[in-house]
C-alpha cells in the first residue's frame, strides 16, 4: 500500500522500532497525537500563555497541543498544516465526519486540496466509515489521518489526492 | 608556472578591485534635513507607528509603548524628533553581520520612510528580510476582519465584551467555501499569569500587567470564545486596501514583544486594535473620539462609522447558541431522549431514538452529543468519551446530511446596533409625601429594563452610576445613589441547563435612617451598601424571566447602630417585554432580616415600566414601597431617559 509522505515513513518506523506503544510513537508529534475531548482544561492554559511575548513566531503556524514536531523558522509544509489542524480540531472533525457536513470537515477539504466537484465524495466517504475511522474513544488524530489517507486510496475518485 | 602566475595576478587585482568597491556608509544628513523640513516628526502617519499620544499636563506626547527596545533614540519614548532621526540614521547604516537589519525590524516605519523620502533612491542598503517574508507569505493576508465576541459575565475582563482583529487568506477563485478556520487572530492582551479574581481585577485596573499583541489560528479563538465561553461573535469584514493590510502587517512584526501597559478602562484590547488599524490608514482618526474609557462595542462602533470601513458583517454563532436551537427544534418527548442520551440512560440504539424519523433521529442523536460537550467540563466523566463516539456512530448511520432545518439565525439587531453606553435620566416624583426632581447619569452600561436588542438576554452591567435629589420643599440637594458597580446575570434553568444566577452590587446611597439613635425620627442620610446573592431563574413564559435570589446584605452608616447592618434576605422578581423591544416591565419584592449591627426587618417590593420613544430616547416609571424601622413609604417617580 502507498502511504503518504513524512506520516507514512514515520508511522513504518515507529511500528518497527516501539512495536506501537504511545509513548515512544513520533506520529503523536505536531498535534497528530490529539484524542477526542482532549484538554478542554489542558488548553486553557495554553491558550492563555499564547497572550504572553517571545512565541509570537512559534505560534505563527499553530499553537494547538502538541507543537512538538512540528517545523518553527522552516517552511511549514502543507502536510503539517494538515496535522495541525486535525490535532486542534478533533472534536468539531468528529462531528462533523458523522453528520456528512460541517465547516471544519470542509476546511480539512480545502486544506487537503480537494476540487470543490469532490468534496461530496469526500465527505460521503468520511460519513459512510465513520466506525472505521474512529473505531476506538483512544483514536488519536493521527491515527484518524492515516485511516482517511488508506480510505482515500482506495476510492476511485479521491486516490489522486494520495499519492506520496 | 605561468598559468599559476597568472591565476596569482588576476586574484590580486581581483581582491583590490573587491576592496575598491566596498560600499561606503550612506550620509542620511539630507534626508535628517528634509525630514525636519516636512516636520515628518509631527505628521500623524509617524505619531500613530510610534503610538504617541499628546500628554495631559503639557504639550509634549509620550508614546503608550513600554519597551526600551522599541525606540532607537535613547528617549524616543517622548521625543518623536530624536527617533524619526535615530530610524534614518539606523536604516542608512550598514547591517552588522548576525544582527537583524533595522529594515527587517521596523518594516512600516520604513515603508513609510520610503515613501515620503525615497530612502532606496538616497542609496539606503536594502538588505532581505527572509524571516519577515516567510511570515507574510505564511499569512496569505487578502483581507482583515475585526471580530466582536459579547459579553462574557463570569470573567471581570470580559464583561464588556472582546475584540480581536483576524487576518483572512485569499479565497481561492470559485471556491466559496469559508476560509475562517484558516485565517489568524490577531490579539491583545494582559499577561496576567494565573492571576483570577480581585486580584485580576485590580491589576488589571491599574495597570500592573504588560499587555502584548500576538497571533494564533482563528480556530484557537473560536474554541475559546465560542465552545468554552459560549460567546456570540461577530466579525465585521474592514476596507483595506492590499497595500494598507500589508502595512498594518508591517506594523504587527514591529510590534513583537513589545510591551504595552495593560488598563482595564482605557488602554485595553480594543483601543490597542484601533491603533494597528490607524497604523494601516493614519488618516483615521478612530482613538480621538475615546478620552476616558473605552468600552470594546463603542471601537466597533467608531469603525462601522468611519466613512464605510466596515462592509460586511457575519455572525458566528457560540456552540451553546447553536445547541439551544438545535433543541427548540424537538418537541418534548423528543427533548427527553435527548436529555437520557446525554445522562447516559438511553443508548444511541435504543428502539426509541431508532425508531423515530431520520431528521428527528439525526436532531435528538445531535442534542445528546453536543449536550455530553457543553457539560464536560463540571462533570469530568470518564464514560463521555465513549459514549459520545457511540452517539456519533449512530449519527454516520442516519442518511441526512448536516442539521436538518434552519440554521441559527442572525439575531435582528446587532450589538453596535444597540442603545449607547452612557445613559441620562431627569425626572421628577413624590418620596414620602415629599417631592424631588432627579438627575442621573450612568456612563456604562445596561440594565434590565433597557432596550434589549444588541445585548445579551438577562444580563446587567451598571458602572459609577450617578443620581443626585433635589426636595424642593426643604432646599436639599442630595446624593441620591453613586452605584460603583451594579451586575446582574439572570440565566433561565431548563431540562437541559441548569445555571446559577447571581448578582453584585456596592454604592452609596442615601436612605431615611434613625438620625438621632430613635426609629421615631427617620431623616435622610447616606449609607453604604453592599449586597449579593444567588438564585434560579426560570422562563416562565416567552420573552419573560422570573428569578428567586437569597440574598446577603452589609450596610455602613454611621447612623446605624455600631455604624453598621449585616442582613440576609430573599428577593424575587419577574421580568418581561415586548418582541419589538418598545416596553418592559420589572415587578420585584424583597425581604432582608437584619441580624447584627442595628437589627430588624426590611420590606420592599415595586414596579418598574419602561417604554421607548424614540431610538435614543424613553420614558420610566417606577414605583416603590419601602418598609424599614417600623416606618413606610412611597418612592413614585416619572422619568425621561436618553442613551448617547
Amino acid at each position: 500500500m502507498r502511504v503518504r509522505g513524512v506520516l507514512g515513513t514515520l508511522a513504518i518506523a515507529g511500528m518497527l522500532l516501539t512495536g506501537g506503544s504511545a509513548k515512544a510513537d513520533p506520529n503523536v508529534g505536531c498535534g497528530l497525537g490529539t484524542q477526542l475531548l482532549e484538554g478542554k482544561d489542558g488548553l486553557v492554559m495554553q491558550v492563555l500563555a499564547a497572550t504572553t511575548n517571545s512565541i509570537f513566531m512559534n505560534q505563527t503556524f499553530g499553537i494547538s497541543s502538541n507543537t512538538l514536531g512540528c517545523k518553527r523558522d522552516q517552511v511549514v509544509t502543507a502536510q503539517h498544516r494538515v496535522n495541525m489542524f486535525t490535532g486542534a480540531n478533533f472534536d468539531q472533525l468528529a462531528r462533523d465526519m458523522a453528520t456528512g457536513r460541517g465547516e471544519a470537515l470542509t476546511t480539512l477539504a480545502v486544506l487537503m486540496e480537494i476540487d470543490e466537484s469532490d468534496r461530496a465524495t469526500f465527505y460521503q466517504l468520511t460519513k459512510d466509515n465513520f466506525v472505521a475511522l474512529y473505531p476506538a474513544d483512544d483514536v488519536t488524530s493521527g491515527d484518524l489521518l492515516e485511516t482517511l489517507e488508506h480510505l482515500m486510496a482506495e476510492s476511485p475518485e479521491l486516490n489522486r489526492y494520495v499519492q506520496s | 608556472m605561468r598559468r599559476s602566475l597568472a591565476l596569482l595576478l588576476a586574484s590580486a587585482v581581483l581582491s583590490s578591485s573587491t576592496l575598491a568597491v566596498e560600499p561606503t556608509a550612506i550620509d542620511p544628513t539630507k534626508l535628517l534635513e528634509t525630514a525636519r523640513e516636512q516636520r515628518l516628526a509631527e505628521s500623524r502617519g509617524w505619531q500613530v507607528l510610534l503610538h504617541y499620544r499628546p500628554n495631559r499636563t503639557d504639550r509634549g506626547v509620550t508614546s503608550l509603548a513600554d519597551s526600551a527596545a522599541f525606540f532607537l533614540a535613547p528617549a524616543g519614548k517622548w521625543n518623536p524628533r530624536g527617533e524619526i532621526e535615530a530610524t534614518l540614521e539606523a536604516f542608512a547604516a550598514q547591517p552588522l553581520a548576525g544582527e537583524t537589519p533595522a529594515r527587517c525590524r521596523f518594516p512600516a516605519r520604513w515603508a513609510w520612510l520610503e515613501a515620503r523620502l525615497d530612502l532606496t533612491g538616497a542609496g539606503f542598503p536594502t538588505p532581505a528580510c527572509p524571516r519577515l517574508e516567510q511570515w507574510l507569505a505564511g499569512l496569505g493576508a487578502a483581507a482583515v476582519t475585526l471580530v466582536f465576541a459579547e459579553a462574557f459575565m463570569n470573567n471581570p475582563a470580559s464583561l464588556f465584551g472582546h475584540t480581536l482583529l483576524r487576518i483572512d487568506p485569499a479565497q481561492v477563485a470559485g471556491d466559496p467555501a469559508r476560509r475562517d478556520l484558516l485565517a489568524y487572530a490577531v490579539n491583545f492582551a494582559a499577561e496576567a499569569g494565573n492571576d483570577l479574581g480581585a486580584l485580576f481585577a485590580i491589576k488589571g485596573i491599574f495597570g500592573a500587567y504588560p499587555g502584548y499583541f500576538s497571533l494564533e489560528p482563528y480556530y484557537e479563538k473560536v474554541k475559546r470564545y465560542g465552545d468554552w465561553e459560549s460567546r456570540d461573535l461577530w466579525e465585521y469584514r474592514l476596507d483595506l486596501s492590499p497595500a494598507e493590510i500589508e502595512q498594518l502587517l508591517r506594523h504587527l512584526w514591529e510590534l513583537r514583544d513589545v510591551d504595552f501597559d495593560y488598563y482595564f478602562f482605557d488602554e485595553n484590547c480594543s483601543y490597542e486594535l484601533l491603533g494597528l488599524i490607524e497604523a494601516a490608514r493614519p488618516s483615521l482618526d478612530l482613538r480621538g473620539r475615546f478620552s476616558g474609557w473605552v468600552i470594546p462595542i463603542d471601537t466597533v462602533r467608531a469603525l462601522v462609522g468611519a466613512a464605510g470601513l466596515a462592509s460586511e458583517v457575519s455572525y458566528r454563532p457560540s456552540s451553546e447558541t447553536r445547541l439551544r436551537h438545535l433543541i427548540a427544534k424537538l418537541d418534548r418527548e423528543e427533548q427527553e431522549l435527548a436529555r437520557a442520551l446525554s445522562d447516559g440512560q438511553l443508548q444511541p440504539d435504543d428502539p426509541s431514538i431508532a425508531s423515530l424519523p431520520p431528521e428527528a433521529r439525526a436532531l435528538v442523536l445531535a442534542v445528546g452529543h453536543d449536550h455530553i460537550r457543553f457539560t464536560y467540563d463540571s462533570r469530568a466523566d470518564p464514560t463521555s468519551k465513549p459514549r459520545l463516539l457511540a452517539i456519533l456512530g449512530a449519527r454516520s448511520h442516519v442518511p441526512v446530511l448536516g442539521e436538518p432545518g434552519p440554521s441559527v439565525g442572525q439575531p435582528a439587531v446587532r450589538p453596535d446596533e444597540g442603545h449607547g453606553s452612557a445613559r441620562l435620566s431627569f425626572g421628577s416624583g413624590v418620596r414620602d409625601d415629599e417631592f424631588f426632581l432627579e438627575a442621573r447619569i450612568r456612563p456604562a452600561f445596561h440594565d434590565l429594563l433597557d432596550p434589549q436588542g444588541g445585548f445579551s438576554e438577562g444580563a446587567q452591567i451598571e458602572f459609577m452610576e450617578l443620581a443626585l435629589r433635589y426636595y424642593p420643599e426643604r432646599r436639599e440637594l442630595d446624593l441620591h445613589e453613586f452605584t460603583v458597580i451594579d451586575i446582574v446575570s439572570l440565566s433561565p434553568r431548563d431540562r437541559f441547563f441548569q445555571p446559577i444566577s447571581w448578582k453584585l452590587r456596592t454604592g452609596l446611597e442615601t436612605r431615611l435612617l434613625p438620625r438621632r439613635g430613635s426609629w421615631d425620627d427617620l431623616g435622610d442620610a447616606l449609607l453604604y451598601r453592599t449586597e449579593g446573592g444567588a438564585g434560579l431563574t426560570f422562563r416562565p413564559f416567552e420573552g419573560a424571566l422570573g428569578f428567586v435570589f437569597l440574598d446577603g446584605t452589609l450596610d455602613v452608616a454611621s447612623h446605624l447602630e455600631d455604624d453598621y447592618a449585616l442582613g440576609l434576605g430573599t428577593s424575587a422578581g419577574l421580568l418581561f417585554g415586548d418582541d419589538a423591544d418598545r416596553w418592559r416591565t420589572m415587578l420585584r419584592a424583597r425581604v432582608t432580616r437584619f441580624v447584627a449591627g442595628e437589627t430588624r426587618t426590611a420590606f420592599s417590593a415595586g414596579v418598574d415600566q419602561r417604554l421607548r420613544l424614540t431610538r435614543r430616547t424613553g420614558f420610566e416609571l417606577r414605583v416603590g414601597i419601602d418598609h424599614d424601622f417600623e416606618e413606610s413609604w412611597l418612592d413614585v417617580g416619572l422619568f425621561w431617559k436618553v442613551w448617547f
